[in-house]
Order: structure tokens, then C-alpha cells, then sequence
């Protein structure tokens, strides 16, 4: 007998349920890994596809909490180009900074320069002494973040750097740097990584750019600290007349800077023979006594004949100083110094400074030296009708 | 094996296309070229475009395929999946409302798409729990979205199937939609309360439409109404993207009121919008096809989406059978299996409101399911040749 049509649908309709919870209870039996279970292949986000990111968040969270570590370390200082730059501190009273121009650094903070490679140690004047910065040990690595040092409206800031690679390598002017791709850092930026610790300090080296990390860094910092001819700058460049024989030859001025105390007696192709009576073999001796006060007496071989000079002038600050019957004449000021801030010219007399009239050149520059930072010291320049005032402030 | 002669198929008479096919004893070739070719000859339907082809052409285009349509194009064509989303809604509201007569039409499409919706969350739902594949998207969330994304059907023109079934699969979509409108923002994050996310978008669908009749009403030009129907779908299609609603919601509502609405509006609609509707369709399918992912579980998500689809559907045909004293359930049943791009785009709806790795995987496991429930309809054995 056929099935009526009532029993074939019942059937059917019988099949499809039993067949349903069949295929139900098979598919429960698969297993999946559980989202997240599996360790996930590393992914570089493209740029546009970071901004909605969680990891730009925690990025600039990063950021922000090295930003509190690292900042009480760094010191602002206005560079020797006259741009913005900033210093790591290095002890309870000095900074390690790079500069562009070392011929330059004659800033009142400047404490020593490396003038081949620009490093310079200066003074800072922050009173309290936070924890000493953990150094990260080179090695290579990356890709990664840094944070980098800049200098922004609100003062020294940090600002995360996307470093491709991070290697060590050889540098025949600063000995061993790390190289850094896919980054571009301006020398004289200090790097950290994003928990807190010393990268290095970016300097240039053959047309780019590498990192001076933590332990050359510091070796550099002392050699400028125990070479006293990287101390102050008398402005005065010396070299040797080369011999025949390999052998160190008698001192040469190679040039001298019209700021320099020296700039007036002294000319390119002296040959120094003795400072102070004393035969000179060693040029960072040489150096330290072009600086000092009073000025020695050198005796000098000019061409064919052998002169004895004295520095006429006082140099100071990027102001050289001469004596004046009404006071201290200005000879040479040089461009971005405090004195040419004040308004000063060469030519100008200095008539009186802080309230002492005629003052001579070395009483100029005692006062300004004692004087704290941040000082304004008020001088009268010219004298009669036309006296000015001049307000030098101390940076 | 008999045949009443109270088949409300034979009631209208042979249907001329089911006439040009074959209806005797079928061979394999044909029966699987069959649907193909009353698809080619009803081509100006819709609902019924080779979903199967076009979900393919997608994966095909997409990321897992030739990279044609990457992850940047995809985010491009979120604005125009919204509007499409939206006309759409548009085209169902025109439709929604029974002819006389339908009362009865209309309560066993719903019921037959409460069955569906019902089978495949709670099938869906024991599987996700089981499988437990969900990182943040509630479980039973994420049945709800599956059993909507299943329960609307296409009219589907197989040998058999006849104005009444085609009629059912066409009202199933109200219910659908409306439920919906309420999952969408709490799915969205921020979830938005579900009852206020309703009301939200019934409001913006009345009054964008009434915006759209106003404008209608009073353009001088058939060019001037075509630039103010687009520039109304268009501001129900984005607004609704733009505040985590269901543009479908919102297009339905547009296009009820136009139909109810004094004056041409619904006439305006269905005859500008008309030319459009099978690219939007296509639009929806590849997007569809070129969101499915490559991990095993959309696949499987996907195969259990399309099999208890089918479940739910021949349930419902029989709870729908009872209401309108349909003889048949099997042909009824036969007549829902094709699924209907509503699902397709209320899933990707959701995928655009929360555009995570819960939703593209249940997203991407619906286009897998409704991309797989075509071939399953056409394998249903056409009753009308047994029946001769």
C-alpha cells in the first residue's frame, strides 16, 4: 500500500529532525583553539592603521611615564649655532652635550670642550639629585621604539623613534658607535629606551648619524674631564710643523680667532718657541697658559725674527676686552655672545659696571664671572652725550 | 503517489517557464543545471541571483583570494553597503504589506521565519557555547544574529514552487527585520538600549520618509524625483550606519510609509529604485563573499548555519502549512530553502556596527551558510514530477 501523502510528510519531517540533532551532536565534538590560545605572528601595523590602535595608546603611555623618569636628567642650554639643544646630566654639577660649532663654546656654562668631535661637558644648576639612570647595554636589536630627546615649546620633551636595526660598529672618529636605520635623529639627541635607561647620544660620523652609547660615552666624558686642553678655549688654534723625520715639530699657530685675547699679537705661521720663559714641548700646556690670567709672555719666531709678545686684550664671553683711560674698551664682540645680546660694539668704552666706574678689562670679567646666572649687570657704555646704558645679562 | 486536485498550484495554472523545463524524470545534469536556467529565464528577480556564484566571486576577489578587494576596499564600500542596506529596506517595505486576503499568508511567513530563526539560534547558539570561539561578543548575541541572518527567504523559481510559496518567502522578511532592529544596537558598541534603538530608527525611517514624500510630491521633473528618492536612501542608509541602527529597519519603515502614503511615492520608488536592485545585490553578495575568512571555524559555523537553516525552514514549512491549510508542507519548504539577501545584508550590518573578530566570524559563517543554502534548494526534489 502507497503512503498517503500525510505519512510521507510526517517522515520527512521526522528525517530532517533526527538528521538535525545527529549533525548537532557530531559538530560538537570539533574543538577550536580558543581565541587568543595561539601565539600570535608578529604584525607590522602600516601607519594609517595605528592611529585606532590599542598600541599607539600604550605607546604614548610608554612615553609619558619615561618622559618622568628621564626629564629631571636632561638640562635645556641654548647650543652653540644658537638653537635650542639640550644636556644629559652627568654629576651633581656638570652636563654632557654635543655641539656643531666647539669653536665656539665659549658660553658661561661651558666647562670643557672636545673640539675635535664637539662633545662638551657643562654646568647646570639644578639643586636636587635624582637617581642615577640606569645604562642599557648594547646589543644588537630592533626593530623597536626609543624615545628620543627634543626640545619643545614647553621646554625638553620626549617623542617615541621607530628604530629599524640597532648595530655595533666600528667608527674611526668615536671609536665604536651603534648604527641606526630608519631613524631619523638630529646629533645631539639622547636616546632612552621606553623603560627608562641610556641608549646613547646621537653624533655624526661620516656624513650620518650614529648612537654613542652608555660606556664610550662616559670614556669620552672622562677623557674631556682629565685633558686639560679641552678646558676652556683660549681661542687659539695650535698644530706642529711637520718633520721630515716623524718627529714632533716645533708649535704652530694655525689660526687665531678674533675673539681670543691673542687675536691682536699673535698671526697664523707663528711658530711659539717658549710661554713664560720656558722652552714648550707640550701643546695642551701651551694651551692652559694662552688661558691664564695675567697673560704669560711668549717668546714667538715670526718669518726670520723672534718676537716676545704679550696679550693686550682680555677675552672673555665673546667680548675682547682692552684697556681705556675711562675704563675697558671693547675691541672684538662676537656675534650670538651675551655682549652682542646687550647691544654692545666694538668700539664701545665701558665706563662703568654695577656701580664701579672705569672699570678695567679684568675687573669686567671677575664681576661677570662671580656674578649667578641669570644675572643682569648694568654698564654705562660711552661717556657724555653719548653715554647708553647696556644691560649684559649672565645666561 | 497521488496529487489533489485542490493544489493551489494548479489553481493558477501552469506556470509558462515551469511549462519550458523539464518535468518528467530528471537526470542528475539536469537537475543541477535546472535552477540555473529559471534563474537566467526570471532574471529580473532579485532574490533570485546565483548567491552561491557571487559569494565566490567574492572570496575569490577578497583578502584569502587575489587580494583584488583588500581590507581597504572593503572599509571603502561601507558606505555604499549601508545605502544598499537601506534600499533594500526600501524595496521590503514597498512589499511588506499584505495584499487582501494575505492576513493569513502573512502570519504563517512570520511563524515559518520565528521557526527558522528559532532552530538555527538555538543550534548555533549550543555549538559557539560549545566551541567557545567568542572572545567578547555574548553567546547568545551571537545566535541571535545567526538566526536572523537565516530567516528571511528569496521567492524561489524551482519546478513546483508556485505564487503562494514564493508569496510566503517574500513576507518573511518582516519579522526579521523588525527583531533586527533591536539585536543591531545592542550588538553595536556602545550598545545602545534595544528598545531605544528601535524607536531611534522606526523614527528616522518615518522621517526620512516623510522628508523623501515631501520632496517626491512636489518635483516637477521624474530627473528631480530620482535625485530626491537617492538623496533620501542615501541619508537613511548613513544616518542609520552613523548611529549603530538598522538600515534595514529604517528603509522598511520608509518604504510602509510611502506605500501607505496619499500620492506616488511607492510608484516613484519601485520605478526608479527598480534598475538598481540587482547591482545592489551583487554589491552585497561579493562584499559578503570577500569577508569570509580562511580559519576552520567559519567553515564549520558556516555548514551548521546552512544545515539547520534548512532544519528550521522545513520546520517552519510545517508550522506555516498548519496556518494556511497548506497540503503540502515539503513543497512549501521546497519554496523557502533559497536563502534571501536579507540575512546577507543584515549580517554584514552588524559586521559594519562592530567591526571585530567575533562578528567577522559570524558574519563570514553566515555568507559561508547562505552561500551553501542555494545548492542545498536546488538538490529538494521538485514535487510537481512526482505529483504527475
Amino acid at each position: 500500500m502507497a503512503p498517503s501523502p500525510e505519512s510521507r510528510e510526517l517522515r520527512l519531517l521526522l528525517v530532517t529532525v533526527g538528521a538535525s540533532l545527529a549533525v548537532l551532536v557530531g559538530l560538537a565534538q570539533l574543538r577550536f583553539p580558543a581565541p587568543g590560545a595561539a601565539p600570535a605572528a608578529p604584525q607590522l601595523l602600516p601607519l594609517e592603521r595605528l592611529g585606532p590602535q590599542a598600541v599607539y595608546e600604550d605607546l604614548v603611555q610608554a612615553v609619558a611615564r619615561t618622559e618622568a623618569r628621564v626629564l629631571p636628567h636632561i638640562v635645556a642650554r641654548t647650543r652653540e649655532d644658537g638653537r635650542p639643544g639640550l644636556a644629559l646630566r652627568w654629576n651633581s654639577t656638570q652636563a654632557v652635550a654635543w655641539t656643531p660649532r666647539p669653536e665656539r663654546a665659549l658660553g658661561v656654562d661651558v666647562v670643557a670642550v672636545e673640539r675635535n668631535r664637539g662633545l662638551l661637558l657643562v654646568r647646570h644648576a639644578r639643586a636636587s639629585s635624582p637617581a642615577a639612570l640606569p645604562e642599557w647595554t648594547p646589543e644588537a636589536a630592533g626593530p623597536l621604539y626609543l624615545a628620543a630627546t627634543e626640545v619643545g615649546a614647553a621646554g625638553p620633551a620626549l617623542r617615541p623613534v621607530f628604530v629599524g636595526r640597532l648595530k655595533t660598529v666600528a667608527s674611526s672618529t668615536w671609536g665604536s658607535l651603534l648604527s641606526i636605520t630608519a631613524a631619523s635623529l638630529e646629533p645631539g639627541t639622547f636616546l632612552f629606551t621606553l623603560d627608562g635607561r641610556l641608549v646613547g647620544l646621537v653624533v655624526p660620523d661620516a656624513g650620518a648619524a650614529g648612537v654613542l652609547a652608555g660606556a664610550p660615552l662616559r670614556a669620552s666624558v672622562d677623557a674631556i674631564v682629565s685633558d686639560p686642553s679641552a678646558a676652556a678655549w683660549s681661542g687659539v688654534r695650535l698644530g706642529r710643523v711637520p718633520t721630515a723625520e716623524g718627529g714632533r715639530g716645533a708649535l704652530l699657530v694655525l689660526a687665531v680667532e678674533p675673539w681670543s685675547a691673542w687675536a691682536e699679537p699673535l698671526r697664523a705661521g707663528d711658530q711659539i718657541e717658549a710661554v713664560g720663559g720656558a722652552t714648550t714641548t707640550s701643546l695642551a700646556e701651551t694651551e692652559l697658559a694662552l688661558q691664564a690670567q695675567p697673560s704669560p709672555r711668549l717668546r714667538v719666531r715670526r718669518g726670520g725674527t723672534v718676537l716676545r709678545l704679550t696679550a693686550t686684550a682680555i677675552a672673555a664671553h665673546g667680548l675682547r676686552l682692552e684697556a681705556d683711560l675711562r675704563g675697558t674698551r671693547v675691541v672684538f664682540v662676537q656675534p650670538d655672545s651675551p655682549g652682542a645680546r646687550a647691544g654692545l660694539r666694538e668700539g664701545d668704552v665701558l665706563t662703568a659696571l654695577d656701580g664701579q666706574a672705569a672699570p678695567e678689562p679684568d675687573q669686567v670679567l671677575r664681576r661677570y664671572r662671580s656674578a649667578p646666572r641669570g644675572a643682569r649687570l648694568l654698564a654705562i657704555a660711552g661717556h657724555g652725550r653719548d653715554a647708553r646704558a647696556v644691560v649684559l645679562e649672565k645666561p | 503517489m497521488s496529487e489533489g486536485a485542490s493544489d493551489p498550484i494548479d489553481e493558477l495554472g501552469v506556470d509558462p517557464i515551469d511549462a519550458a523545463l523539464e518535468t518528467g524524470r530528471v537526470p542528475l545534469l539536469s537537475r543541477l543545471t535546472a535552477p540555473l536556467r529559471t534563474r537566467a529565464a526570471l532574471g529580473l528577480e532579485p532574490a533570485l541571483a546565483p548567491v552561491t556564484l557571487f559569494v565566490g566571486l567574492g572570496l575569490a576577489l577578497g583578502p584569502v583570494g587575489l587580494g583584488a578587494l583588500g581590507e581597504g576596499g572593503l572599509a571603502r564600500l561601507e558606505p555604499a553597503i549601508a545605502i544598499a542596506t537601506a534600499a533594500l529596506g526600501v524595496f521590503a517595505g514597498l512589499e511588506l504589506l499584505p495584499h487582501r486576503g494575505e492576513r493569513r499568508l502573512f502570519a504563517a511567513a512570520s511563524l515559518e521565519a520565528l521557526v527558522t530563526f528559532a532552530v538555527v539560534a538555538a543550534a548555533t547558539g549550543f555549538l559557539l557555547l560549545r566551541w567557545q570561539l567568542l572572545s567578547g561578543l555574548g553567546v547568545g548575541l551571537a545566535a541571535l544574529v545567526l538566526g536572523l541572518a537565516a530567516a528571511p527567504s528569496s521567492a524561489a523559481a524551482a519546478p513546483g514552487i508556485g505564487p503562494r510559496e514564493s508569496r510566503l518567502a517574500d513576507l518573511d522578511d518582516a519579522l526579521p527585520i523588525v527583531v533586527g532592529a533591536v539585536v543591531l544596537p545592542a550588538v553595536c558598541r556602545p550598545a545602545t538600549p534595544p528598545l531605544e534603538g528601535f524607536v531611534l530608527t522606526a523614527a528616522l525611517g518615518l522621517a526620512a520618509a516623510v522628508c523623501g514624500w515631501l520632496l517626491l510630491e512636489h518635483a516637477r521633473h521624474s530627473a528631480e524625483r530620482a535625485v530626491f528618492l537617492l538623496g533620501t536612501i542615501a541619508l537613511l542608509g548613513g544616518a542609520s550606519a552613523s548611529l549603530g541602527l538598522s538600515a534595514l529597519l529604517a528603509g522598511l519603515v520608509a518604504g510602509l510609509s510611502w506605500r501607505l502614503a496619499p500620492g506616488g511615492a511607492d510608484v516613484v520608488a519601485r520605478r526608479d529604485l527598480g534598475p538598481y536592485q540587482h547591482v545592489l545585490v551583487v554589491l552585497l553578495l561579493i562584499v559578503a563573499g570577500a569577508g569570509i575568512g580562511t580559519e576552520p571555524a567559519v567553515l564549520a559555523l558556516g555548514v551548521a548555519f546552512a544545515f539547520f537553516r534548512l532544519t528550521g525552514k522545513v520546520l517552519g514549512a510545517y508550522a506555516a502549512a498548519r496556518v494556511v491549510a497548506h497540503p503540502r508542507p515539503s513543497t512549501l519548504a521546497t519554496g523557502l530553502l533559497s536563502p534571501g539577501v536579507m540575512g546577507v545584508a543584515f549580517a554584514l550590518a552588524v559586521h559594519g556596527a562592530r567591526p571585530d573578530a567575533d562578528v567577522a566570524l559570524l558574519s563570514g559563517a553566515a555568507a559561508v551558510g547562505i552561500a551553501l543554502s542555494e545548492p542545498l534548494s536546488w538538490l529538494s526534489p521538485p514535487t510537481r514530477s512526482a505529483a504527475a
